[in-house]
């Protein structure tokens, strides 16, 4: 992972993407027991081309360069497949500006904020995000407050009051 | 409804056990989930393997009978 990271940042100091930050279930693993996960989930601003295209082929050539092929929707970089995910909504790009700073065996790196993995997950609503948001809970985390005020900021309310009479949860604040 | 009055003693304290489990490796460093997660992925890898190259054949079923 350490090696991973090391590549990442290099993208950033090279130009190739602007900043990243980890969100997914390594994200997730930073604040609870850890996910079984086979890839990391990097978000990053995608350039938009001249022609208002979305491309990756910058960003494929560079690391292609280096040795490191695309497999399926990831490209495996030092051992782990890592699929850049662009930021594409107002939620990411809170998460992105707002990410954790924490250092990985020394590694610089940025990660989510657990209440943003929590937004993200009742915004994306599948079933394994509402698994994650229930341990989230269990672990007490995050203030729901703060969740609560997020969510609304991204019109989210709706879906978490859904999600908490679906699963019978009782919202209980720190 | 807590579960623990439904459930049998030795299932709730199971469960007791597990929570508390998932706990402890919350509270691990960020670098000991990773390894935790790194070795996770190589025994997925490892049994993927096993799966694959392991094809049962007529005279394997004919040992269990």
């Amino acid at each position: 992972m350490k090696e991973t990271l090391q590549v990442i940042n290099q993208m950033v100091a090279d130009g190739v993407i602007d900043g990243y930050v980890i969100g997914g279930a390594i994200a997730a693993t930073y604040y609870l027991e850890p996910i079984n996960t086979s890839d990391v989930d990097i978000f990053f601003h995608v350039a938009i081309s001249a022609s208002g295209l979305v491309s990756l082929s910058p960003l494929y050539a560079y690391l292609r360069e280096r040795g490191y092929e695309p497999k399926d929707e990831t490209i495996e970089i030092a051992g782990w497949p890592v699929q850049f995910l662009p930021i594409f909504n107002p939620l990411l790009e809170e998460a992105y500006q707002q990410a954790a700073k924490i250092t990985f065996q020394g590694m610089p790196t940025q990660i989510m904020q657990a209440v943003h993995l929590m937004a993200i997950m009742v915004q994306t609503g599948r079933p394994k995000d509402y698994a994650r948001l229930l341990q989230f809970m269990e672990a007490e985390v995050v203030d729901l407050t703060t969740l609560e005020l997020v969510l609304a900021r991204h019109g989210l309310s709706e879906k978490w009051k859904e999600f908490l009479k679906k699963f019978g949860v009782t919202v209980r604040k720190i | 409804m807590n579960d623990s009055n439904i459930l049998p003693p030795e299932v709730a304290a199971l469960f007791a056990r597990q929570a508390e489990y998932r706990r402890r490796l919350a509270r691990l460093s960020f670098e000991e989930k990773i390894a935790i997660i790194e070795r996770m992925r190589e025994l997925n890898t490892w049994r993927k393997h096993v799966e694959r190259s392991h094809v049962i054949t007529p005279a394997d079923d004919s040992r269990h009978y």
